[in-house]
């Protein structure tokens, strides 16, 4: 198993890490959640929009 | 520049975070068992037993660990060098562990309903076994917390705006100090 203390750059807990000269674009991984949330958020929305039962009123009856 | 806390009160603050974290995730896996039951079961006895049981351990395991985790989670990042606005992992699973809790919330009122009806020895079988389960709240909880877990193992890197900023100021700061001394 490779040792992380030998590789270069290799980040140590709790250290953050370099900070870049540029204003950093937002990472990949960001954009696909923020797409996966607004797709649940407009399920939950067209759900609620449709007059279907979400939340705590689907147990109320 | 945030408060940094020193290592060993640092270290104790993980180690209650950790527990309290990991702790929620297991009271969660725990409930979610009891939820399959109540949903699959047919047994009016196991089914009441279960929804009483699913009472109780939503306002005594779940409820409390969530807000410890949230607690905690604030502490570490707002007194180390991580912060709460300047890494997008630290950023988003505050904001889901926000989300969850607010869920957990709306649906806690509703599991102590369930579970006194569950309770109540005049609620008829057909109606015990006719109470609505929390099972697509339950699994959806377990998805965010595991999110949120692997979110916080990995630590993808990616500054915000905010906390590019932040650090570039910083490091101003501590060049103009360099420069001084010198």
């Amino acid at each position: 198993m490779a040792d992380s203390n030998r590789v270069p750059n290799a980040r140590k807990p709790g250290d953050p890490g370099p900070v870049p000269d540029a204003a950093p674009s937002t990472p990949r991984w960001v954009i696909a959640l923020g797409i996966l949330a607004v797709i649940l958020i407009a399920a939950v929305a067209a759900q609620l929009l449709l007059g279907l039962q979400h939340g705590p009123a689907i147990h109320g009856s | 520049m945030p408060l940094v806390m020193p290592p060993a009160l640092r270290k104790s603050a993980l180690a209650i975070h950790l527990t309290v974290s990991v702790g929620w995730i297991g009271a969660v896996i725990g409930y979610l068992a009891l939820d399959v039951t109540v949903t699959t079961g047919s047994d009016p006895t196991v089914v009441r037993a279960a929804w009483i049981a699913m009472g109780l351990v939503a306002s005594w395991a779940i409820v409390p660990l969530a807000f410890g985790s949230l607690i905690t989670g604030l502490l570490m990042a707002l007194g180390t060098k991580w912060g709460l606005f300047r890494h997008w992992w630290v950023l988003i699973s505050f904001l889901l562990t926000i989300g969850a809790i607010g869920v957990l919330l709306s649906e806690a009122s509703v599991i102590a309903g369930s579970a006194a009806m569950a309770a109540d020895p005049a609620t008829s079988t057909k109606d015990l076994l006719a109470i609505p389960s929390t099972l697509p709240h339950s699994f959806g909880g377990l998805a965010v917390l595991l999110a949120v877990q692997v979110l916080n193992i990995y630590k993808p890197s990616g500054l915000t705006p905010y906390g590019w900023r932040k650090q570039k100021e910083e490091m101003a700061r501590h060049g103009q100090r360099q420069a001084g001394a010198s």
